[in-house]
């Protein structure tokens, strides 16, 4: 279908347009981390970039140990990622290839667990992770989100679209399941692991109330609960500092986005990708 | 018996177990455990607790605060989820726009989706803060955020936006996924872009619809805790309390353990008939085989 | 027989010795090398001053080591405390709200302070403590924990402002109708709404005090038996919040909303002249005022005609938790004591603006000329010292306060839109008092 230049200056101009509105928080945000504080109080608002970028961004690290927060922040993601695959893929595979007893109400229960987030179970999270000794500790922030109902959904899927004569040709091969498992299902998986490490990196990365109650020093904080605490300040808010905090935190995030974009978009075509 | 499933009897379960491993330990049990005590009165430092039947419910739907918190909640999951969705699905059709540098505008529009609630709240905190906030002096309120239906309206926003790239992403794959002899045939039997749209495009993309209407509902009755502590802390004055706010509030701050384990209860109650009614009305159209 | 007799007697006397010294003093190696945790909700900079705090004790107890967290804020602080406890490591000592008083202490998890002082015959010198301080922490004659950062609200107004409005400025406004007399006359001048503070219960509970009126029954909160009623639908609620309220209906009170800057960032910008707040914020209000060429000035919190109370102080004291060894408590003891000595309150006063708890830290602050660099502390200090002691101006305690806070601003926020006064306290009253009922239930199982 042809377009005239005219309709494709509309859509550029709107696509601009619904562009800047999206990023402009974002860009403000940068904004603001220049400028020192009288000028972030200022009213009318200053909205040019400044240069106090040194004193914003090296305040920012320092108050809070903003490294030691990225740190812990990207091994908890990191290890989670990990297991998550490692478990929703052998729970999609048992899903997809097996019959067994049970196997719709084992189905269902990992359905359930999409409707009990954080919030609703946290005092007794607390306190079994609690007996556990696990308190401030990575294993009291690793273990409670190590298995997947996304994971395993994303992987059945794309399990469901692996041509069943695979299946039957190894059978008559000899081939056991974890060998079919591992030579030949799990090459085809690529993009959608892809996409389980953008989510799951995302998802971790920007945990907030589980962190918040389940780490007490400096050593373990995780870098959500730097903002706050950037916030909580009591003198008043010096949002060029905060400002800062929050662009660099933002930043690993957003860097697994862009690089694995590709991966992301294609692991959530439902269908295959041949 | 499927005929391309595997004969082992025992390894399914075996390669279950990780999985439900953590589940019961984590998920479940802590799960059963906070409903349990909203059968309790709980004594806040000790634990110890006795048995008062649904005295904990009966406070509950008496509270005046309790009900207007279900009514809040109600209209921020219809503002995050219903303008959320048609927002990004309009972006989404601009997306699939053959354009040069489309992918460009793609990742522009999708990244706030890598970004943390708690971050969208710092962000939107400043922009409306009446102190200094942008939006005071572009708009000329400044009270966005002292007064409870605006603060309700900025958390929506927030909560909106950081949401639009999850939903741009699923619909632009449900858009390609449309057969596009269908759209074909349509303009053949000279069916303007409009009705085109209504017939074809978006009866193919219910299902995507349903689907994220689901998980848009699950997003914004529990995801946006760390949103609204970073925004307003529930405020001014309990105005942008949504059910999860004031479970966390119940909990953390007021010690009420029992009345916070059925709120608790409640939503999780709540969110369960949401998606089962979600389900039951599209549930021949969910399949993709 | 009589040998038997004198022997009986011999070993009744000494083992009566043993008795009687075991039960004088508990045997603790107080130099033993010991290590405790300290968990405070003081975020920013004010990390590092307690650090430095800390410091400076273990450098004076060098077989004690101090390991010292923020653990987030006062709620944060108290929840991980009671889950620990219940792991059993809870650290030693540890942050909390005033407004937490009265569940800490009918929680179980917490050891009095005055009893660990005659446990280990370190005696406390509270009569050198501010009156207000020490009796607010006092329950039932015994002190229970540590004051640590004390504040009291106070009235800061704008001198230039005043000057231009016609008023004195070197004399504020004491009582409620010479305040919305001010506000007329400010409002003259040209200040559209010229008096605020922030939508939070902290000052209604002070309007209470300074008529020296109980917050809630049985003696405010502090007598034998626990609290069961709040009392704010009666007079002297009645009286303040019509103050508070006609004052906003008349155009002359900002809604600024309950967040701690805004009020201060108003009169920073002279849109408003007067407001409440902290008495912590003298630093912060003159230097935003001066950055204008503004002066300012502060004063006591009003009152209405004739009424006699004064005010109660808020902030927070450090508790020690139950179930350590006698060095770890000893250890924790010294601590908090250290913390109240002169040195470290004078450093801490001058880093936050809190008060220091004792008077003999102000005199000293006095003798170096503090005051007269800063002139506007000492309204302050002053305040405080005028209070008169009673059972109210102690400041109510309460168990459900954070809820109850809550309740009562969110019924404030609805008469700013227009709900009747009386129905307001009187819904605000219900309300409470059932959760009041269930709180003095559960905290006895």
């Amino acid at each position: 279908m042809k377009r005239t230049p005219l309709q494709s200056a509309i859509l550029h101009t709107l696509l601009v347009l619904a562009v800047l509105l999206v990023c402009a928080p974002v860009i403000m945000a940068f904004i603001i981390s220049s400028q020192t504080e009288t000028e972030v109080l200022s009213y009318p608002p200053k909205l040019t970039f400044s240069s106090n970028w040194g004193y914003n961004y090296s305040t920012a690290w320092n108050r809070i140990n903003l490294g030691r927060m990225m740190f812990n922040s990207a091994f908890i993601a990191i290890m989670v990622t990990i297991g998550k695959i490692i478990m929703s893929l052998l729970a999609a595979f048992a899903f997809t290839h097996f019959e067994f007893r049970g196997k719709q109400t084992l189905f269902f229960l990992i359905i359930v667990t999409l409707l009990l987030p954080v919030p609703v179970r946290i005092v007794a999270l607390f306190d079994v992770v609690s007996k556990f000794g696990w308190i401030n500790t990575y294993a009291g922030l690793i273990a409670p989100f190590l298995a997947s109902a996304t994971g395993t959904f994303l992987f059945i899927q794309r399990f469901k679209t692996v041509p069943t004569e695979l299946i039957d040709a190894s059978k008559m091969d000899g081939c056991r399941p974890m060998q079919y498992f591992f030579k030949i299902l799990l090459p085809l998986t690529k993009s959608t692991i892809g996409a389980l490490v953008v989510i799951e990196f995302i998802y971790v990365w920007n945990q907030y109330l589980w962190p918040l109650m389940a780490t007490n020093s400096d050593k373990m904080r995780v870098v959500q609960i730097g903002i706050k605490m950037l916030m909580n300040a009591e003198s008043s808010n010096n949002w060029g500092v905060i400002m800062a905090g929050v662009i660099m935190t933002m930043l690993p995030p957003l860097i697994v986005f862009f690089v694995l974009q590709e991966s992301f978009m294609r692991g959530f075509a439902l269908q295959s990708d041949k | 018996m499927n005929k391309s499933a595997f004969p082992n009897k025992y390894l399914p379960y075996v390669l279950l177990i990780p999985t439900f491993v953590i589940l019961v330990v984590f998920l479940f049990y802590p799960a059963v455990e906070t409903f349990r005590l909203s059968f309790y009165k709980v004594n806040p430092f000790s634990g110890a607790a006795r048995f008062a039947g649904l005295y904990n419910f009966k406070n509950l739907f008496t509270n005046p605060a309790y009900l207007k918190s279900f009514f809040r909640s109600a209209v921020f999951a219809v503002g995050v989820v219903l303008v959320g969705l048609v927002l990004s699905l309009l972006l989404a059709l601009l997306l699939n726009q053959k354009v040069k540098g489309a992918q460009v505008y793609r990742s522009l529009l999708i990244w706030p989706y890598a970004l943390s609630p708690a971050i969208a709240g710092a962000l939107f905190n400043f922009m409306f803060n009446p102190a200094n906030g942008l939006m005071g002096y572009f708009t000329g309120i400044r009270t966005w955020l002292t007064h409870g239906n605006t603060a309700l309206f900025v958390i929506i926003l927030a909560a909106m936006w950081k949401n639009l790239g999850y939903n741009i992403v699923f619909y632009l794959t449900a858009l390609r996924n449309i057969p596009t002899d269908a759209l074909e045939a349509a303009s053949i039997d000279g069916a303007g872009p409009i009705k085109r749209f209504f017939f074809i495009t978006f009866t193919f993309l219910s299902p995507m619809t349903f689907f994220l209407l689901v998980m848009n509902t699950i997003y914004a009755y529990f995801a946006s805790f760390g949103l609204i502590d970073v925004l307003t802390e529930g405020g001014p004055a309990g105005a942008t309390n949504i059910l999860i706010y004031q479970l966390y509030r119940d909990f953390f701050v007021n010690s009420r353990v029992g009345y916070a384990a059925a709120e608790s209860l409640m939503l999780f109650m709540l969110v369960v008939l949401l998606t089962i009614v979600q389900f039951k009305t599209t549930e021949r159209k969910v399949y993709y085989q | 027989m009589k040998k038997l007799m004198s022997m009986l007697l011999v070993l009744f006397v000494s083992a009566s010795f043993v008795f009687a010294s075991g039960t004088q003093e508990a045997a603790v190696d107080a130099d033993a090398p010991v290590t405790i945790q300290f968990w405070h909700a003081m975020s920013g900079d004010r990390i590092d001053l307690i650090q430095g705090i800390v410091d400076d004790f273990m450098a004076e107890n060098p077989n004690i080591t101090v390991e010292v967290q923020y653990s987030g804020s006062y709620d944060d602080t108290l929840n991980k405390v009671t889950s620990a406890f219940k792991a059993g490591n809870a650290p030693h000592v540890f942050h909390s709200y005033e407004i937490g008083t009265l569940g800490l202490i009918k929680s179980g998890i917490t050891v009095a302070l005055d009893d660990l002082a005659q446990k280990y015959d370190e005696p406390i010198d509270w009569d050198a403590f501010f009156g207000p301080i020490e009796s607010y922490y006092k329950y039932q004659g015994l002190h229970y924990s540590m004051p640590f950062n004390t504040s009291s609200p106070l009235v800061y107004y704008n001198k230039t402002l005043f000057k231009k409005a016609g008023l004195d400025p070197e004399n504020p406004p004491q009582t409620y109708s010479a305040i919305r007399d001010a506000a007329i006359a400010l409002k003259k001048s040209g200040i559209d709404t010229p008096i605020t503070w922030n939508l939070n219960a902290w000052y209604f509970e002070q309007m209470h005090y300074l008529q020296d009126a109980p917050y809630v029954n049985n003696q405010n909160g502090r007598g034998k038996e626990l609290p069961t009623k709040i009392l704010i639908n009666q007079k002297p609620g009645k009286i303040a919040l019509d103050w508070w309220i006609q004052m906003y209906r008349d155009g002359l009170f900002m809604d600024v909303g309950p967040g701690w800057s805004n009020h201060r960032a108003a009169f920073g910008a002279g849109e408003a002249a007067m407001i409440m707040s902290s008495s912590s914020d003298v630093n912060l209000l003159t230097k935003s005022l001066s950055e204008k060429g503004w002066e300012m000035g502060t004063g006591y919190l009003p009152r209405p005609e004739g009424a006699k109370g004064g005010v109660a102080i808020g902030g927070g004291s450090l508790w020690i938790t139950d179930n350590h060894t006698p060095e770890e408590e000893l250890a924790a003891l010294k601590l908090v004591k250290y913390i109240s000595s002169d040195k470290p309150q004078m450093a801490w006063h001058k880093g936050t603006g809190y008060f220091p708890v004792r008077t003999t830290a102000m005199d000293k602050l006095e003798k170096e000329g503090w005051f007269v660099d800063n002139p506007n502390y000492r309204k302050a200090f002053d305040q405080l010292l005028d209070s008169p002691s009673t059972l109210n101006t102690a400041g109510a305690l309460l168990g459900v306060f954070p809820d109850a806070r809550a309740i009562i601003e969110s019924q404030i926020q609805e008469c700013y839109a227009g709900k009747d006064v009386q129905k307001a306290l009187d819904d605000a009253t219900k309300e409470i008092n059932a959760l009041i009922a269930e709180w003095n239930e559960v905290i006895a199982y």
